[in-house]
């Protein structure tokens, strides 16, 4: 990083490099209120979609090319060959859910097969526990995969928040309590939303308190905590700022996760800043009465869920593109674990091991990534589907691709390198579209053959530099610091550089401004 | 059982305490009681469980000095003696209030703690004004001797204590130039109380010219600051005959030099009307703010009647009180907030949170609660002014003036921080155990019991089925009950598996800050 150091020395700076929990961080000032910018997209919005009780992916998933092995293995669940949904000649969808599949050929679901990871332990808690930390399974860790990633973004939380300059929940749970996907260091950045009557659960129900001293100082405390609350008036400042658009939503009350996702949907639209959202839908361990108990295996509690799940997903991707916002949203479904792949005599199956996840959104390169499962002609009970995609490689990659941080951050944040998976797109833009014209950065000269200045003017904030191609994909980090306010001009070394026209873009706190520029 | 939901009688309950009655009357009567504490008073009558509650203890050991900054007093000795020293001053008063937090997080089912910050709520001194540490103490020291005792022999006691002679400025008021400072707030705020004004200067309880005449009788004493000790000087006292209102009787009061003080003090408390002012002030410390008609007929005037008749000895009022049907009116349970001390201290004993053996590590975590308090506006030892905390006399609001939006996040961060992170000092962490919790529930297996018999000692009042099925969502997420159960016989039969238990105890942790950021939490 020999460009890092040289601009460090030439121009006037007040960055110092910063050891921070024994990671040296990228050279950030020591001020008052630390707040690394690395989500540099704002609008980017993660949504995790939490399936609890270990879903049973192969039923979800059908790999069509094993299908006379699976009616071996699981005949008294499985549904008719002819009734599965393709996806591909070889894969395809459970009956239940048709609007996933128009989703997929929409090309907005991504499918990444056998997903896991060594040693997998098949108890609730503590499976949980490892896909919710992003942790090895033989290690205890007490923080959460985005929880650590929010940790470097905001480490003084919750101290001093929130402020004028982070008034919108860190991450938001739609639920009870805290997702400990988002548990950091010192706290845990997500905010919890019931719904958007109230935040608090006193014993009165729905606002109605006993004529009783006990009653009148319960309305009391309660009515204070709601105000005091200041994410939920920012939450609901938001949610009335906008309207979800689609028609189809199931009615209230009939699908959890569409209610859910229907809410968030809400406060994105509503300009909500929040970029991690949590969602979830519960009883997907199935160890009895899967499916129904008749010819066709087409109803009964999975399919039930997955029915909910794929409604859901179609009704929320519908709404963000009626609400323009489709392409700043990215969702993923996860469970503790898949499940067995021979049924039990209860026509239900038991915890195993490896299982599909499910990712949506308008950016998400489509397709299905991995192979399907190879299924022995004789499964014993205690046979489990193989691991294929640990994943960690599915945080790292959105890690990468979704939120920009940089390789040896991931590092730092999983504890290791783990496979890269294109879940983004590479074809679309990642850049917003910003006019080009400003008369406040100057870039010269252009086309420039190996070095050329570049004079901004800093806010005095942090400011990064990057270089993308045209296509918008990111080439280079040129550099992320607090430069003293004013003018200033750096140089830049770009002999390296593939001739070519390039787009330099200058992010501030205050906004981008962007130049492009030739190289010869 | 003698309970009903609203009752205004002054009668005692009969019967035996159930569960209810026993949290109910505990949560008002120590700080954050245990379920062990709670438990020891079912099945019993009343009048067993006052007469465990209304016992003296004995007088504490004093405050000891823990840091090395203070050259003339070895730590772990005491400072209470040694001369006043203007630079180790600060010290002894960070011991002073750790020490008094301490005692009120150590107590047992004893109503000295509540009733000494009572009195120190009426008798009000403040430490930024006095600042002698020893005088402070002497001070304290004093609240709690007669805490369950008599409080006219309190009021001789006070009228002529150091500290409150700087207070109040009894130190300057002399023949010469007399100060009404005392004499105006023991009529006002320590005795009788303002009536109705019924014409210039005439309070009905007292008058104007009462307080002239009580601040002659009060002059002759000053401190020796030296010794910390309070002394009579004939030369400054007025020894003309103190001529009092008709509120009086037009009592006159002789010259009699240093006991003089004590008719002054006889005087106001052979008026009933100042019976009835400790009464009110007693009830709404213990009971609710509301003092209507009903109450003020049926159940104050019987307490100031129970006082008078006993000349002004506290516990049979308390008694009557803490017996009565009224407090035990199941519509009051859980309508009082509790004040910063109640919530801090309050927590810390109810959620049994373990203390280390290194004392100088529980000065440090009781320092850190006198913080706590101060940032929820309740700062030990130093009210905001004279007449106390307001929560405890301004109308309409009284208590939920503890209620804010400052406030209520300093009390969410503190539960937090228990239940979560913990505290440490000097490497001993102060935080939740839950196990210790779980091992008072009969079959913490079952999600249902558990919730429940958390909830029953934590809070004033069952859950609702509502909020019982939102627990179990923290506790298990989308999954059934058996998992749970599941889940925690798995870390029960085999609790060196430090990963099972780690993840019982994250899940326990979990409900344990969900319940304690509830309302219902805030109230007892």
């Amino acid at each position: 990083m020999e460009r890092r150091k040289f601009l460090k020395y030439t121009s006037a700076t007040l960055a110092t490099p910063f050891l921070f929990q024994g990671q040296w961080i990228s050279v950030l000032a020591s001020h008052s209120e630390f707040e690394l910018l690395s989500l540099y997209n704002p609008n980017r919005k993660l949504i995790l979609v939490q399936l609890n009780g270990g879903n049973d992916g192969l039923n979800m998933v059908i790999p069509i090319s094993e299908y006379d092995n699976l009616v071996n293995a699981r005949q008294n669940l499985l549904v008719k060959q002819s009734k599965i949904l393709k996806l591909t000649d070889n894969t395809g969808l459970h009956p239940s859910m048709p609007e996933l599949t128009n989703l997929y050929q929409q090309g907005k679901v991504q499918i990444v097969q056998g997903v896991g990871y060594p040693n997998p332990n098949l108890s609730h808690f503590r499976s949980k526990d490892i896909i919710m930390s992003g942790s090895d399974s033989k290690t205890v860790v007490n923080s959460g995969w985005a929880g650590r990633m929010l940790n470097n973004q905001y480490p003084n939380y919750p101290v001093g928040y929130p402020n004028a300059k982070a008034p919108h929940p860190i991450a938001l749970t739609i639920g009870s309590a805290s997702s400990a996907t988002c548990q950091g260091d010192l706290a845990n950045y997500s905010s919890v939303l019931t719904n958007l009557s109230s935040a608090y659960s006193s014993s009165a129900v729905s606002g109605t308190y006993p004529d009783t001293p006990f009653g009148n100082e319960l309305k009391f405390v309660t009515n204070v905590m709601e105000q005091t609350e200041s994410y939920l008036t920012v939450i609901k400042e938001a949610a009335a700022k906008a309207k979800n658009l689609s028609t189809l939503y199931p009615t209230a009350g009939q699908n959890s996760l569409a209610d859910q996702l229907k809410l968030v949907a809400n406060l994105i639209a509503g300009g909500l800043q929040t970029q991690i959202y949590i969602v979830s839908l519960g009883g997907w361990d199935t160890h009895s009465g899967q499916v129904a108990n008749d010819a066709d295996k087409l109803t009964g509690t999975q399919p039930t869920l997955m029915s909910k799940l794929s409604k859901a997903i179609a009704a929320f991707e519908d709404d963000l593109t009626l609400l323009n916002k489709a392409d700043e949203v990215v969702g993923f479904t996860f469970t503790e674990f898949g499940r067995r792949i021979k049924s039990n005599d209860s026509i239900g199956t038991d915890h195993g091991t490896t299982w599909p996840a499910i990712i949506f959104g308008s950016r998400v390169n489509p397709g299905l990534v991995g192979d399907n499962p190879t299924i022995p002609a004789v499964v014993n009970t205690s046979d489990n589907l193989p691991l294929q995609n640990d994943f960690r490689s599915i945080y790292g990659s959105l890690y990468k691709q979704w939120f920009e941080v940089d390789d040896s951050q991931i590092v730092q944040l999983l504890g290791n390198t783990f496979p890269e998976i294109q879940i983004i797109s590479k074809a679309t833009a990642v850049m917003p579209t910003f006019a080009e014209e400003n008369t406040n950065i100057k870039f010269w000269p252009n086309p420039v053959k190996d070095v050329a200045q570049l004079s901004f003017d800093s806010d005095g904030e942090i400011t990064q530099i990057r270089i993308y191609l045209m296509t918008g994909q990111l080439v280079e980090n040129i550099v992320r610091q607090r430069f003293l306010k004013g003018n200033q001009t750096i140089q830049l070394q770009l002999g390296h550089l593939n001739s070519g026209t390039y787009q330099l873009v200058v992010q501030k706190k205050g906004g981008r401004e962007t130049v492009k520029f030739i190289v010869i | 059982m003698g309970a009903t939901t609203k009752s205004y009688s002054i009668q005692p309950i009969s019967g035996n305490l159930d569960f209810n009655q026993a949290r109910h009357l505990l949560n008002r009567s120590i700080f954050g009681p245990t379920k062990a504490e709670i438990d020891s008073l079912v099945g019993k009558p009343i009048s067993s469980a006052l007469e465990t509650l209304t016992q003296t203890p004995t007088a504490p050991l004093p405050p000891v000095n823990y840091t090395a900054s203070d050259l003339d007093v070895p730590v772990g000795q005491t400072w209470i003696n040694a001369a006043y020293n203007s630079t180790y001053n600060s010290y002894r008063l960070q011991s002073l209030r750790v020490w008094w937090i301490g005692l009120m997080m150590q107590q047992g089912i004893s109503l000295v703690e509540k009733m000494t910050l009572f009195w120190h709520n009426h008798f009000v001194t403040e430490t930024g004004t006095v600042t002698y540490a020893t005088m402070l103490y002497q001070y304290n020291q004093l609240l709690r001797k007669y805490a369950l005792g008599n409080v006219k022999q309190l009021a001789y006691d006070m009228t002529i204590n150091p500290a409150m002679l700087i207070y109040l400025n009894g130190e300057s008021n002399n023949a010469s130039a007399p100060n009404e400072n005392y004499g105006r707030e023991l009529f006002e705020l320590f005795t009788i109380g303002k009536g109705p004004l019924i014409a210039d200067g005439n309070y009905t309880n007292y008058t104007e010219s009462d307080i002239k005449a009580a601040a002659k009788v009060l002059t002759g004493w000053k401190n020796d600051r030296t010794n910390s000790k309070s002394v009579y000087d004939t030369t400054r006292h007025d020894k003309t005959t103190k001529v009092f209102s008709a509120a009086f009787g037009n009592t006159t009061i002789q010259n009699k030099e240093a006991e003089e003080y004590k008719l002054l003090v006889d005087m106001i408390f052979s008026q009933k009307e100042t019976a009835r002012f400790l009464a009110r002030k007693i009830y709404r410390w213990f009971m609710y703010f509301d003092i209507n008609q009903t109450v003020k007929d049926q159940i104050i005037e019987p307490l100031a009647t129970t006082l008078f008749n006993n000349n002004y000895e506290i516990k049979p009022m308390l008694v009557q009180l803490l017996s009565s049907q009224h407090f035990f009116s199941s519509d009051y349970f859980g309508s009082h907030i509790k004040n910063p001390i109640d919530f801090t201290i309050g927590t810390y004993r109810k959620c049994e949170i373990p203390l280390s053996d290194n004392i100088l590590n529980n000065y440090e975590i009781w320092n850190s609660i006198y913080s706590s308090c101060q940032a929820m506006e309740m700062t030990l030892g130093d009210p905001p002014d004279v007449a106390g905390w307001p929560e405890y006399y301004k109308e309409p609001a009284f208590y939920e003036l503890w209620i804010n939006s400052a406030t209520i996040p300093s009390r969410t961060s503190f539960s937090d921080t228990l239940c979560q992170n913990g505290i440490t000092k000097n490497g001993f962490k102060y935080m939740i155990n839950p196990f210790i919790l779980t091992g008072k529930i009969s079959d913490p297996s079952d999600a249902t019991t558990l919730i429940n018999g958390l909830a029953q000692f934590l809070l004033p009042v069952p859950l609702s089925n509502e909020q019982i099925t939102q627990f179990k969502d923290v506790l298990v997420p989308g999954l059934p009950d058996s998992t749970w159960t599941t889940e925690w016989n798995k870390y029960y039969s085999d609790q060196n598996n430090t990963t099972q238990k780690s993840l019982i105890s994250k899940k326990l942790l979990a409900l344990l800050t969900s319940m304690l950021r509830m309302p219902e939490f805030y109230l007892c």
